[in-house]
């Protein structure tokens, strides 16, 4: 048992098992990992620099582009917290917008997620039926906002575009369909026994260790923890919602899974509640161009858990100081952990675990392009 | 569940005088900046006592000749508190709170690479997000910074 010395392996920027670039150097003895170091920040873009060289009109773009996947979090957490500092009352209306786009969001955002850890455990059958069924959400995009990806629904002072009844009968009955598929994620990643056995006891977070090292977000929940910003410090109209936190005990990646598969359900019936109680009047208010100076944090629960911004502004059109944390960075230490005494066979299905968007946690490294005129990539 | 009002109010009877600037703008928010050398207990105090046991992140900033490291604390992941400190820009160097909240080496050293305050005591200061070979004393957060100027360091680095 042991080797007389371990080895260091690489693991990334560039791999097959991560979809975006980062590196994980891994200290292994034999085949049991028993160290491991992170090194982020290979897609950082300098989006807080670019936030203070912009205006805040300007910003919500910027703050559009930090992650492809979890756009609307983050426009909601800036437009929040700019709103906050111009002391302007958003419409009910647009608030109940901005949730059920929110929640819209958190459905592409775990079936894509149930499809890559689906991948992962060599099952790609799910991962086929979990990517095709998400079209349907990335059409309603598509139709409500002229985007698939990025969306421009939130804007300083309101939403961009309204949702009309027919476009809320077209997300009732999309969601009709999408209800049965999540139950059926439900029951396959309950049932299918090769699933189970891959993702049971692997990637153990402790509830303890996940409360110790900050956790967010479905891994938090996943360790028994209680934890959603929608329920602790509720945004929008979240406080209006009648909607379970799920949790699970099983503290791995199984119960990473059946979390993010439950919250599904829970997403779809919180949207039903707001189109059914969606509140009559105006979707946009008039923003001003500066800002008096002041403060704030704000924040959301994006798909993959606590995202936070903190605003500072100084009286002139652009903010003095822009912080961006996404929900990654923070359970970085959380999987750290989680990587220590596995399997090396494991550390593909464990790092997918915590729904990794580096593009997201990354934020700030300028790339070149362009030569001498210095655009962004 | 302490609310931000009472957040500011056991800050202040805690630490008297060296409480600089307290205020609770919103139930759930507290924004308290503290004298540097009533740091270390006034952290103590919100994470141990008050149980503001969650760090959301560090953000660094400027703040005219100085320096500033706020701390966004969350209790029970409702109330957030923003605990501040502000050092010369000269000796701008803070202790490394590890010790009491193990996750925050990771904010610390991004606060380090982009801003330039140093963090005592950390175990691995080498570089987390800035690329290998940054030149040290470069931190592209900080106002003198441009972003031409921060291109030519890349494109300097590109070269060789």
């Amino acid at each position: 048992m042991g080797y007389a010395s371990t080895i260091k392996v690489p693991f990334g920027p560039q791999h097959p098992a991560l979809k975006e670039p980062e590196h994980f150097l891994f200290e292994v003895d034999g085949d049991t990992v028993v160290g491991v170091t992170p090194r982020i920040g290979y897609v950082h873009r300098g989006i807080e620099k670019a936030l203070e060289l912009s205006t805040y009109g300007h910003g919500i773009y910027l703050a559009e582009r930090v992650c492809g996947i979890c756009t609307i979090a983050h426009t909601c957490c800036y437009a929040q917290a700019i709103e906050e500092l111009m002391g302007i009352d958003v419409p009910p209306r647009a608030n109940y917008i901005r949730m059920i786009m929110s929640e819209l969001e958190r459905l592409h955002s775990h079936s894509l997620w149930v499809g890559l850890v689906a991948h992962e455990a060599g099952f790609d059958t799910l991962f086929m039926y979990a990517w095709r069924d998400r079209e349907a959400i990335l059409n309603l995009f598509q139709e409500l906002t002229g985007g698939r990806v990025l969306h421009a629904i939130n804007t300083l002072g309101g939403v961009r575009r309204d949702i009309s009844s027919e476009m809320a009968d077209r997300i009732r009955r999309t969601l009709e369909h999408f209800e049965g598929r999540a139950r059926e994620y439900l029951r396959i990643v309950r049932t299918e026994p090769t699933f189970l056995r891959r993702t049971r006891d692997v990637g153990v977070l402790k509830p303890a260790d996940a409360a110790r090292l900050n956790a967010v977000g479905p891994t938090l929940r996943a360790s028994g923890i209680k934890g959603d910003v929608r329920r602790d410090d509720p945004y929008a109209a979240y406080d209006e919602m009648p909607f379970n936190v799920i949790t699970s005990d099983s503290c791995d990646v199984f119960g990473r899974t059946e979390v993010r598969a439950e919250e599904m359900v829970e997403s779809i019936g919180i949207i039903r509640h707001a189109l059914e109680h969606l509140p009559e009047g105006v979707f946009r208010v008039r923003a001003p161009r500066n800002v008096p100076a002041g403060e704030c944090v704000s924040r959301v629960e994006a798909p993959r858990g606590e995202d936070m911004h903190y605003a500072r502004s100084n009286g002139t059109a652009k903010p003095d100081r822009y912080k961006i944390r996404a929900p990654t960075l923070a359970n970085i230490p959380a999987l750290c952990k989680m990587l220590v005494g596995i399997h090396v066979a494991d550390i593909p299905i464990i790092l997918a675990g915590i729904d990794p968007c580096f593009s997201c946690m990354d934020r700030m490294v300028f790339i070149r392009s362009g030569g001498a005129t210095g655009r962004a990539r | 569940m302490i609310d931000g009002a009472g957040t500011v109010k056991h800050m202040q009877e805690r630490l008297g005088a060296e409480v600089l600037d307290a205020r609770a703008p919103k139930p759930r928010r507290a924004f308290v900046r503290v004298s540097r050398g009533a740091f270390g207990e006034a952290i103590r105090h919100a994470v141990l006592d008050l149980e503001f046991s969650h760090l959301i992140a560090i953000t660094a900033a400027e703040a005219g000749e100085e320096m500033e490291a706020m701390y966004h604390l969350a209790c029970m992941g409702a109330t957030v508190l923003t605990l501040s400190v502000r050092v010369p820009k000269g000796d701008a160097v803070l202790p490394d709170i590890s010790e009491i909240m193990p996750n925050a080496a990771i904010y610390e050293r991004e606060a380090e690479e982009m801003t330039g305050i140093r963090f005592e005591g950390l175990k691995d200061d080498s570089n987390l997000v800035l690329p290998k070979g940054w030149p040290s004393g470069v931190h592209p957060l900080r106002k003198d910074q441009t972003y031409e100027g921060l291109i030519k360091v890349r494109l300097d680095l590109e070269k060789g």
